[in-house]
């Protein structure tokens, strides 16, 4: 399993997907669970989230072999906008949904998401050549 | 499987703990913006940035440094590179505190520093954007240059199918040329009308590998058209010995292959095995599993061409460097099978 989460793309377009996929909403599906628990508890839930975040990018830039500047450089990027959209994203969807919890586990999927996928399209390689 | 390799995961876990520092950090500093300046951090930085002339030099320095620290650092040096750009990173975000600042220390005739939480905070919220400036830049060329390394590795790849695939053409078996030439001879005598529709089959044929020469692939339809000419040219000279059935379904025609592919193939079990009306040979070419197959029964020549083996080489090569599929070949007493992947 583990083997599985740190190996490194093979350039098959079709098993990059499946691993994206499962990184990026496993990862959201643990930010969530990570805010609800430190939430409902009273503490404060940006540090653990960071980790995870942190966690997520060093998954990505290890499957497409980015180097160790753009991992800083993404780590820094995704933490700060983490940080704002996290806050904004809450304070939008808080005026919806009256619940703050329930507000900020929304808010923590859908930064998780974004900033995944961006990841992502800032690694992957594009095959633009056409045959 | 290649994983993530020690030195690695000891780079990464050491930069995932600064990163988590710098997140530490402004949590513990980003309310002194609200608590000493009654200003929320946002808004700190940018009335910061509204100074234009210090925006604009924060900027120019940014791209100006991290320019020359790509074009003159090794790339691989990446510690290096990491401690520079955050360096430069930290010196311009002196240079804008000395610059907000500097005028008020004047004037009060002391030069107090970070003892002045104006100038501390301005230090820390330049840093801050000196660091999106930066690693925006930093992204940025690594998304550019490794999209351009893709495209070279695929051009690379694309140059070197078109070679192979002039190797392949000069594979067309000179003999061809040679017997097809002695076969118009003798309807040029026998059969005028076919003689000339011989001559077109056959400049149709060499026609089709010049042309097809800039692609690496080419649809099944158009290779399997090239092949019945081939064949027709061949039953000119083994009249019943050689029966060819090509039994593909139309669905599949669109589905691709490397020019010259199926001729090779079927040039190759005429040249290896005996064709006569006595023995004909029979070559079969269907689809199964996605795959185009040419079979053929196997009745070696006693006196077989030399070969290398070249042509089979070549098409494995190019099929390698194209889809990273392999083909297959199945031979046994009785028969002689190759199957091509379809693209």
């Amino acid at each position: 399993m583990i083997k599985h989460i740190i190996s490194k793309s093979e350039g098959d377009k079709r098993k990059d997907f499946i691993y994206v996929n499962s990184i990026i909403h496993g990862f959201a599906i643990v930010h969530a669970a990570a805010c609800f628990s430190f939430l409902s508890a009273g503490l404060s839930d940006g540090l653990i989230l960071t980790v995870l975040t942190i966690i997520m990018i060093v998954l990505l830039i290890n499957y497409f072999n980015g180097t160790t500047d753009v991992f800083l450089s993404l780590s820094v990027l995704s933490c700060l906008a983490g940080f704002y959209l996290g806050t904004a994203g809450a304070k939008l969807i808080g005026e919806v949904i009256g619940n703050n919890v329930l507000t900020h586990v929304i808010a923590t999927v859908l930064v998780t998401e974004i900033l995944g996928w961006l990841v992502f399209l800032i690694l992957r390689k594009r095959m633009s050549i056409k045959k | 499987m290649k994983n993530l390799s020690i030195r690695q995961f000891v780079e990464f876990s050491f930069l995932a703990l600064l990163v988590l520092g710098f997140r530490l950090l402004i949590e513990e500093l980003i309310p002194l913006f609200e608590e000493n300046l009654n200003l929320t951090f946002g808004r700190f930085l940018i009335k910061l940035l509204s100074n234009y002339p210090l925006t604009l030099t924060i900027l120019v320095l940014d791209i100006a440094g991290i320019y020359y620290f790509n074009k003159y650092l090794k790339r691989d040096n990446s510690w290096m590179n990491i401690s520079l750009i955050l360096v430069l990173c930290l010196i311009i975000s002196l240079i804008a505190g000395l610059w907000q600042r500097l005028n008020f220390w004047i004037n009060g005739a002391e030069l107090v520093l970070f003892k002045d939480l104006y100038f501390t905070l301005t230090v820390f919220a330049s840093f801050i954007f000196n660091l999106i400036i930066v690693s925006l830049i930093q992204v940025y060329n690594y998304y550019t240059t490794t999209q351009e390394k893709a495209l070279n590795i695929e051009i690379g790849k694309k140059n070197k199918a078109r070679y192979q695939y002039q190797q392949l053409k000069t594979q067309l078996n000179p003999h061809f040329l040679f017997n097809s030439l002695n076969v118009l001879d003798f309807l040029i005598h026998t059969d005028q009308e076919k003689a000339s529709e011989f001559v077109r089959k056959l400049s149709s044929v060499y026609r089709y590998l010049l042309n097809k020469g800039d692609n690496t692939i080419v649809s099944l339809r158009e290779e399997i058209d090239f092949v019945n000419l081939y064949v027709d040219l061949l039953k000119e000279r083994f009249s019943d010995g050689l029966h060819v059935n090509v039994n593909v379904d139309e669905k599949y025609m669109a589905l691709g292959i490397i020019p010259g592919g199926l001729q090779l193939l079927v040039e190759n079990a005429t040249k290896h095995n005996i064709v006569s009306i006595d023995s004909p040979l029979e070559i079969n070419i269907f689809i199964d599993d996605n795959q185009l197959v040419v079979v053929n029964n196997l009745q070696p020549r006693i006196n077989t061409i030399d070969s290398s083996g070249l042509g089979i080489k070549n098409i494995k090569g190019q099929y390698m460097l194209l889809i990273k599929k392999d083909i297959t070949i199945n031979k046994s007493k009785e028969f002689f099978e190759v199957r091509l992947p379809l693209i």
